[in-house]
């Protein structure tokens, strides 16, 4: 009886790993993707990104993939911050695939995606953005700070550098695939460069120009006190 | 391989244990003398595994998108269970004496038994399998040579557990048994707690309600998962230490009375007992340089290789292809102007041009690049560079500047360096 016992159960774990590779085939399709696709896109058809990512993270009963705001314990949904003419949101979900691969960490590789979604606010309508648009050819660098240190967090890859811009199916965002399995608290530091640094420009002339210019320093967000946990997605 | 063995090891040693625990503490009766129950451990084990695979195939196929919805529920059961099955080890030499004169308590604690395996198996047993799918790029297949690899890490982590929870297991019999309910109760106290983890981590970030003192509390239990995986398994010294003075205190000599085969079976029990304990020492030792030695060795740092040197003549810098045409990564150094340190790498390319870059990228700053199976990866991101892209700006390319070839070599104006030593600061 026993021997049958451990039979069986050698049986059914060696089934599982088995198991895998029909799955990993089924997997590795495009099926993920599709499926998120159109997950989310249900969600929001607008610009506004934010209030899409409200959306998932309200409904953890399984309706949309699983993002977390960068915060507190129990933090809701999306902390947006107001600096200069941007809306700054932060928020991690499950790490993803992204094409050119060379660009960050491959998913396997990383523990989440870190976003940051940043739009216009009133004061980005003087820069000729309509409110709550996405804001193009930013340059963000982003810092996970150890708060138990001061420093930037140690035993992570990728646990600072510049976010690329990207889209996903609910629109586009700055964000980088990090790995990072040490819970703590953490604060994340992000500095935003104006679109002006890549060569973006504003008209100028009193017919078609518009009133503001961009900041010449970088803008400096802080998420403060992210209590941050490694999760299974 | 290692990364996968490393991974799959641990995360299975748990289960393996807990079937095993009961097993050993739960087994009653023999042939047709076998409470109806005994049966429902074995059907858990199925049940669970099956379960698991399902889900572990659905999450990885995205018809499902997130897997806390589901481990939640399962965990809030498992904690309550949890603390059922260690009252039922820790109940069972009560339990199993006379257990036909009580049925009722031995089916109950075989079906608490049974529910713990489900549930550990099902909760378990999804991160393992999924450890092996999330190496299957969208687009790509999954027979390649690197994924026979990585199954084989896979199965060998798989078959580790399930080694050393047989080894543990030889000393039920040699071990007095409170030495052994003692280590299965420590060794399931373990796995309330990493239960309990998994279950507050999850409300830690959803819920309102989570009390914000178990924070501290909860990110110790986290960062420290692999020493309690260790402690899982190091808790099985208190049986290997009985099973020894067990089997040392056993009279191998003839005492009055006592025939040959006496003699002869008390020797065997000391063999068998010195055996189990030495055999489990074994195993406790395999489990914690796994964890210990094996993970340090995926985590390892990797130094950058020497820069090369090159002639530096009235601000040209001049490398002859000769030096570099191997294929392989070349480094050179450069002093900047303004004092800074830089480095720069050369490779060919498949199709023979050069690609040529700041040993820096935009992402990582001055991390550099190594060579590793024929591949160009960044020391901080880890990220494999396309050599084809070497060359381009943006993402974790390393940052181009410009050059000339011509007659058998590269040429490069140290200006165009000077420009960009700010990478290096």
């Amino acid at each position: 009886m026993m021997k049958n016992k451990k039979m069986a159960a050698l049986l059914g774990l060696l089934l599982a790993g088995s198991m895998t590779f029909t799955m990993a085939a089924c997997g590795s399709s495009n099926t993920s993707s599709d499926t998120t696709k159109s997950d989310s896109s249900s969600q929001s058809t607008d610009s506004s990104k934010s209030d899409s990512s409200s959306d998932s993270s309200a409904s953890d009963a399984g309706a949309g993939f699983e993002e977390v705001p960068v915060g507190p314990s129990g933090t809701a949904e999306e902390q947006d911050q107001e600096v200069g003419p941007l809306t700054v949101g932060a928020v991690y979900f499950q790490p993803i695939d992204m094409e050119p691969s060379s660009m960050g960490l491959k998913a396997a590789d990383a523990s989440f995606h870190l976003e940051a979604d940043i739009h216009a606010n009133e004061k980005g309508t003087e820069l000729g953005y309509g409110k709550g648009n996405f804001i193009p050819d930013l340059t963000v660098n982003y810092t996970i700070i150890d708060k138990s240190t001061g420093k930037e967090v140690e035993g992570g890859t990728a646990t600072s550098g510049t976010f690329m811009q990207m889209n996903a199916s609910d629109g586009p965002h700055y964000g980088a695939n990090v790995k990072l399995d040490k819970a703590g608290t953490y604060q994340l530091k992000l500095s935003i460069e104006s679109p002006a640094k890549k060569g973006w420009m504003l008209h100028v002339d009193p017919e078609t120009g518009v009133k503001g210019h961009f900041w010449t320093e970088p803008l400096e967000v802080t998420f403060d006190n992210w209590e941050y946990t490694p999760r299974q997605w | 391989m290692l990364e996968q063995f490393v991974a799959v090891m641990p995360g299975t040693l748990a289960p393996a244990l807990l079937i095993m625990c009961l097993s050993v503490t739960l087994t009653v009766g023999e042939g047709r003398d076998k409470p109806i129950s005994s049966r429902w451990r074995l059907w858990a084990v199925f049940l669970g595994t099956v379960a698991a695979i399902v889900f572990a195939t659905l999450r990885a196929t995205a018809v499902i998108n997130q897997r806390t919805f589901v481990n939640q529920p399962v965990l809030t059961v498992a904690v309550v269970v949890d603390l059922l099955a260690i009252a039922a080890v820790i109940a069972s030499p009560w339990i199993l004496k006379g257990w036909q004169n009580h049925k009722w308590l031995m089916h109950l604690a075989n079906g608490v038994g049974a529910l713990a395996i489900a549930l550990t198996l099902f909760y378990a047993l999804p991160d393992v399998i999924l450890q092996l799918t999330i190496w299957v790029e969208p687009g790509e297949t999954a027979f390649t040579s690197a994924m026979l690899l990585r199954a084989l890490g896979f199965l060998l982590g798989l078959a580790m557990s399930i080694v050393i929870a047989a080894i543990f297991r030889t000393m039920r019999t040699t071990a007095v048994r409170p030495a052994f309910i003692t280590a299965a109760v420590l060794m399931m106290a373990i796995l309330f707690v990493q239960h309990a983890t998994g279950l507050l981590q999850m409300i830690q970030v959803h819920s309102l309600f989570f009390p914000h003192f178990l924070f501290q509390p909860l990110v110790w239990s986290i960062n420290h998962n692999t020493q309690m995986i260790i402690a899982q398994s190091l808790v099985f010294v208190i049986p290997a230490i009985a099973s020894i003075v067990a089997g040392f205190r056993m009279k191998t000599k003839p005492q009055s009375g006592e025939n040959e085969a006496t003699v002869r079976r008390h020797k065997a029990f000391r063999r068998r007992a010195i055996a189990a304990s030495v055999w489990s020492l074994v195993a406790m030792i395999g489990v914690t340089v796994t964890l210990t030695v094996g993970i340090a060795a995926t985590h390892q740092t990797v130094t950058l290789s020497p820069p090369e040197s090159y002639s530096l003549k009235d601000g040209v810098a001049t490398i002859p292809f000769s030096q570099v045409e191997d294929g392989h990564l070349h480094r050179f150094e450069y002093k900047a102007k303004d004092g800074t340190v830089m480095r720069f790498i050369i490779i060919k390319k498949n199709g023979g041009a050069y690609g040529i870059g700041l040993d820096a990228c935009e992402n990582c700053g001055d991390a550099g690049y190594y060579e590793k199976d024929g591949k160009i990866i960044c020391k901080k991101c880890e990220v494999a560079i396309n050599l084809a892209t070497i060359g381009f700006k943006g993402g974790c390319n390393p940052i181009p500047f410009p050059y000339k070839t011509g007659n058998g070599r590269i040429t490069i104006q140290t200006a165009d360096l000077d420009a960009l030593s700010v990478h290096f600061q």
